[in-house]
């Protein structure tokens, strides 16, 4: 088989590109592959591995997400342990449930909205569990207060 | 008032008790991304929000206009923090005038309300802090969401934000060398503990900080409650440990504490770790009944005789010139 691209040279460098389900087959030359958007990861795989990567997983022709708004990436955060802006755990939430479940037992947020926020009710789930702690320290009247909201959220 | 300078509730083994809120404004960079034109935007939007909703109370202070050597007094009195005296450049400060809370403004977040109170009032201590937080969020939008909570620099601060802590004299711990395994079974229990004063193994003047490390998962009132136990639990340990010390040494211990009181009111010079040491030793003697210092008069000296106070209060930079105004002050307060 010729090369896709350039039709001249044998194609040596077969790709498979699976998007939601669609599988499309790019057949190039080593010279026109290098070219490619593709040149970056193809210098450091095997081809049977980039065969085989490609058909286990979606294509990514980027490498590294970053955050949009300051431009921080994931390797950003795992050298110095700090995030640039709030914006950050929206793009790389998903990677941090391992690392939050190490420093804290825990990934989600048990506690206090910010009062300005209120338009944005808490979950029940949420709500009960704040219940639950109110109880354990006995604070009672608190425990009455979030009590009845959530006998009004479950009403609606 | 200066916690320094007020008695609190079982002074004896807890110095003071603190709070801490990490908060940050949603549309901006976390600090080590500011530029300066940024920073100073974030400090005139905290300060107004200060001013709109604390009205009077607080004082404002430019820490990148400070000279070092103020910045220095504050960090020793426990107001601003290292890092902010190492990297004042886009920071501020806002300060009670009541002098309980503060405001740390561009520190590694945006916003550290912190309030600092004597011995063991770890509630109060909590119900200012959540106080000035729900007032700066009328005015200010902090990064939050409902999955992560409180948005911060670090994700060891996420969640609720809140860091507790307290510093205690741990003497009796410390001598009969149990306070290592204290060391592992509270952090079993996600709580810290550090020597604050010295490097190394032995704290100098005996005194620990202990800390929460886990904010996320746990409610603010779970979190202060939980932390409470464990001081509670180290307390109790502690003040067993003296008591059982003193009845098996009570000759050796009380020789040694009057010794220090010697020392304390008669010595022309004194370095900052002897004081540390003293003080430890008059400590425990107000705790024992050997000696009739208030304990905040004990926080007094400790504060007032650390490095930057005394080199206000000197002309020159001589070691000799400092730990002669140290032995003056201290017998001045005695």
């Amino acid at each position: 088989m010729y090369c896709q691209k350039c039709g001249q040279r044998p194609a040596n460098v077969h790709l498979v590109k699976v998007t939601s389900g669609v599988k499309e087959e790019q057949h190039l030359c080593s010279q026109c592959a290098a070219e490619s958007e593709l040149a970056m990861p193809l210098l450091n795989f095997s081809h049977k591995q980039i065969l085989s990567d490609f058909l286990e997983q979606p294509f990514q022709p980027t490498i590294t997400p970053k955050c949009d708004i300051c431009g921080t990436s994931f390797d950003d955060f795992t050298k110095s342990g700090l995030f640039g802006c709030p914006d950050c755990y929206e793009t790389f939430g998903d990677r941090l449930t391992e690392p939050l479940k190490r420093l804290h037992g825990a990934t989600k947020h048990i506690g206090k909205t910010p009062a300005r926020l209120t338009p944005k009710k808490p979950s029940v789930a949420a709500l009960k569990k704040q219940l639950e702690q109110a109880v354990a320290s006995e604070n009672y009247e608190k425990a009455a207060e979030l009590r009845d909201v959530i006998r009004n959220m479950e009403v609606e | 008032m200066s916690w320094y300078n007020e008695q609190g509730e079982q002074d004896g083994i807890i110095i003071c008790s603190r709070v801490r809120l990490a908060r940050n404004l949603r549309q901006y960079p976390f600090p080590h991304k500011l530029d300066e034109a940024s920073a100073k935007k974030v400090v005139q939007d905290v300060k107004t929000a200060s001013a709109a909703t604390l009205q009077d109370s607080f004082n404002f202070i430019d820490i990148s206009q400070t000279p070092s050597a103020n910045l220095h007094q504050l960090m020793e009195q426990r107001f601003i923090s290292p890092k902010m005296v190492k990297h004042p450049q886009k920071s501020a400060l806002l300060m009670s005038k009541d002098e309980y809370a503060s405001v740390m403004i561009n520190e590694e977040d945006h916003i550290r309300i912190q309030t600092l109170f004597a011995g063991s009032r770890l509630e109060n201590a909590y119900n200012m802090a959540d106080f000035i937080d729900n007032k700066l969020s009328e005015k200010i939008e902090f990064g939050f969401s409902d999955k992560f909570g409180f948005l911060t620099c670090c994700p060891t601060n996420l969640g609720t934000g809140l860091r507790a802590s307290a510093m205690l004299h741990l003497p009796a711990l410390t001598i009969s060398g149990q306070i290592n395994e204290l060391l592992a079974a509270v952090g079993r229990l996600g709580i810290a503990v550090r020597g604050v004063y010295g490097e190394g193994s032995s704290p100098e003047g005996n005194i620990y900080q202990v800390s929460n490390q886990v904010t996320l998962g746990l409610s603010e009132d779970e979190t202060i409650r939980k932390f409470n136990d464990v001081v509670q639990r180290i307390v109790e340990k502690e003040r067993q440990l003296e008591k059982a010390m003193y009845a098996a040494n009570t000759l050796k211990i009380s020789d040694n504490i009057s010794r220090s009181y010697g020392v304390l009111k008669y010595a022309k010079m004194l370095s900052v770790s002897e004081i540390a040491k003293l003080i430890s030793d008059m400590r425990l003697g107000a705790v024992l009944g050997l000696i009739n210092i208030p304990h905040e008069q004990l926080n007094q000296i400790m504060i007032t005789t650390l490095p930057a106070h005394i080199a206000e209060q000197c002309e020159g930079n001589s070691k000799t010139e400092h730990e002669m105004k140290r032995a003056e002050i201290v017998q001045k307060m005695l």
